[in-house]
């Protein structure tokens, strides 16, 4: 009887939260389906709780799309919208989703990595934000995970999992930042078994390349760079100079270390995976300024934002592609050849 | 109300550094090419070369794949190399730029970097090597922690090369005139290669 009637305040809980909000999509997984344009080149989608049964029907789960060959020996995966506030790197995820085809190889993308954070979630205010390109509504959306259905309350203070020793501790909304908690874990908070299922589908499709897509603001200097375990740095450097040399944005490279435990390119690369993490600028961040002119910023535009981060994904598939087999490279077409093709294409026109 | 007092001194206070970088700037090197490196100076520079950063910058690894991987100049290379490994080199490359990153994943304090970074010019110089600086992180690799680098390293250069975003105010421009250091200011990374492979002696 006890535990029935926790369960019944649980669920008046949950009720009230939804109603005291805008709906939340029934499932994170139709959310992204809704806003992202899939053509027929997708081998198929496929929901990230497949690797996680504990993200069905969540706000929590969602699409990852697969290009190319199943058995193909080659693999590179992307992320983006791990920061659902990181729009250029979601659109050129849905760039790729839409236009781009696998000739050799295969391509595994995930373009909104947090799709409960599609709404605007974030710090417990709730105020929706939806950039319309081309007639079609995208949500630009939550840093962070959606608070309103996880397990427990933010901590005091929180630490990626397996952070060193001496790690200085994050504030506590950090435990809902997907970015980090990887490798993640199946018995830990939800934005944990998100990580959990990536890192699991990254064991599944043992990709050969790894690339996360996010934006940084003016203030860092993270922005227009590509970030990476020591490792793999001459790769990145290769990259580097063909995007600087392809988009004329003066982009650098930051090599990492311990201090960005939980980071994706960190955990994954921990496993063998050659991982990037590729950032431009959002001059709206960091407190996603709404008066900020997203579209048409003098500094930085979002189709320059959008062109950088596939030229970015193009070029390092194109340094990896160095060191592979001829016969075995990941071999991708549809990349935009300059700005123009991505201004038409969030124009609504018909590009190069 | 607030925000928009607040946003018109935003505004006034975004044209005052405008304002500011545009004075600062009269001073920067307007950007050359491979083309105008002085006539004195192209080929001059003779092999073995030996890349190494001066502040852990990963901007090294940048500068090693554009001279080795693109413009096959065949430099050594060692990011946190020790002055024995430049005795045998006769010309030195200095990436230049602090990085906390790059400090951290050495395990290097700024003052053990710039220890090591004196010992490798001093080898270099006794070795009678001839010593480029390159500057190609922008304006992410200028700060306090680099700016006491590249003045360490700027006077015991026999040129310099830098990507004009991280001479807007004008800093390379003033350095290497006070100790009559030949500049080259060019656009991207890629031309600080060009500059580079046209120094150096075929």
């Amino acid at each position: 009887m006890k535990k029935f009637l926790l369960v019944m305040a649980a669920l008046l809980f949950l009720n009230s939260a939804a109603f005291s909000s805008p709906a939340p999509f029934q499932s994170g997984y139709a959310g992204v389906i809704g806003e992202m344009p899939l053509s027929g080149r997708n081998n198929a989608v496929r929901p990230l709780s497949d690797y996680e049964p504990a993200l069905a029907g969540t706000v929590y789960d969602t699409p990852v799309v697969v290009l190319g060959s199943e058995n193909a020996k080659n693999t590179c995966f992307i992320a983006a919208g791990t920061h659902g506030n990181e729009i250029a790197g979601i659109l050129a995820g849905y760039w790729i989703a839409e236009n781009c085809t696998v000739e050799n190889g295969r391509l595994v993308l995930l373009p909104r990595v947090n799709a409960s954070g599609l709404l605007r979630i974030e710090d417990k205010e709730i105020a929706q934000r939806i950039i319309t390109l081309a007639g079609r509504e995208f949500h630009y959306g939550s840093r962070l995970t959606d608070w309103r259905f996880e397990v427990a309350e933010d901590p005091l203070n929180f630490i990626p999992p397996q952070a060193p020793a001496d790690f200085a501790p994050l504030a506590g909304k950090e435990a809902r930042n997907i970015n980090r908690n990887y490798p993640g874990s199946p018995s830990a908070s939800m934005t944990s078994r998100v990580a959990f299922a990536v890192t699991k589908l990254l064991l599944e499709i043992q990709p050969v390349l790894a690339i996360d897509l996010h934006e940084a603001s003016l203030k860092s200097s993270l922005a227009w760079s590509i970030i990476t375990r020591k490792e793999f740095l001459d790769e990145a450097a290769m990259a580097v100079l063909d995007v600087e040399d392809q988009t004329g944005v003066s982009f650098h490279l930051e090599d990492s270390r311990e201090e960005f435990s939980g980071y994706s390119h960190w955990e994954w690369g921990k496993l063998g995976i050659h991982a990037f993490l590729v950032e431009t600028l959002n001059p709206a961040q960091p407190d996603d300024d709404p008066e900020i002119d997203q579209l048409n910023n003098r500094v930085s535009p979002l189709a320059l934002r959008v062109f950088v981060h596939l030229k970015a994904v193009e070029n390092l598939i194109a340094s990896r592609n160095l060191t592979l087999d001829d016969s075995e490279t990941i071999q991708v077409t549809g990349f935009p050849r300059t700005i123009d093709g991505v201004l038409s294409w969030l124009h609504g026109n018909v590009h190069e | 109300m607030h925000m928009k007092n607040f946003s018109t001194i935003g505004r006034i206070g975004a044209l005052l550094v405008i304002a500011l970088f545009a004075i600062a700037g009269a001073s920067a090197q307007t950007a050359q090419t491979a083309n105008t490196v002085p006539a004195a100076l192209a080929g001059t520079f003779l092999k073995p070369g030996f890349i190494t950063s001066a502040g852990q910058t990963s901007d090294a690894a940048i500068v090693k794949v554009l001279a080795n991987t693109k413009l096959k100049l065949g430099f050594d290379y060692d990011i946190m190399a020790k002055p024995e490994a430049v005795a045998g080199a006769k010309t030195l490359v200095l990436v230049l730029g602090a990085s906390n990153k790059g400090l951290g994943s050495a395990g290097l304090s700024f003052e053990q970097e710039m220890e090591r970074v004196k010992k490798v010019i001093t080898a270099a110089q006794k070795a009678g090597a001839k010593i480029i600086s390159m500057h190609t992180g922008g304006s992410s690799r200028r700060g306090e922690l680099s700016n006491a680098i590249i003045e360490l390293c700027i006077p015991v250069s026999s040129v310099v090369i830098v990507v004009e975003e991280g001479n807007k105010d004008g800093f390379f421009t003033e350095l290497c005139a006070k100790h009559s250091i030949p500049l080259q200011v060019v656009p991207s990374i890629a031309e600080a290669g060009n500059v580079l492979k046209v120094l150096m002696a075929p």
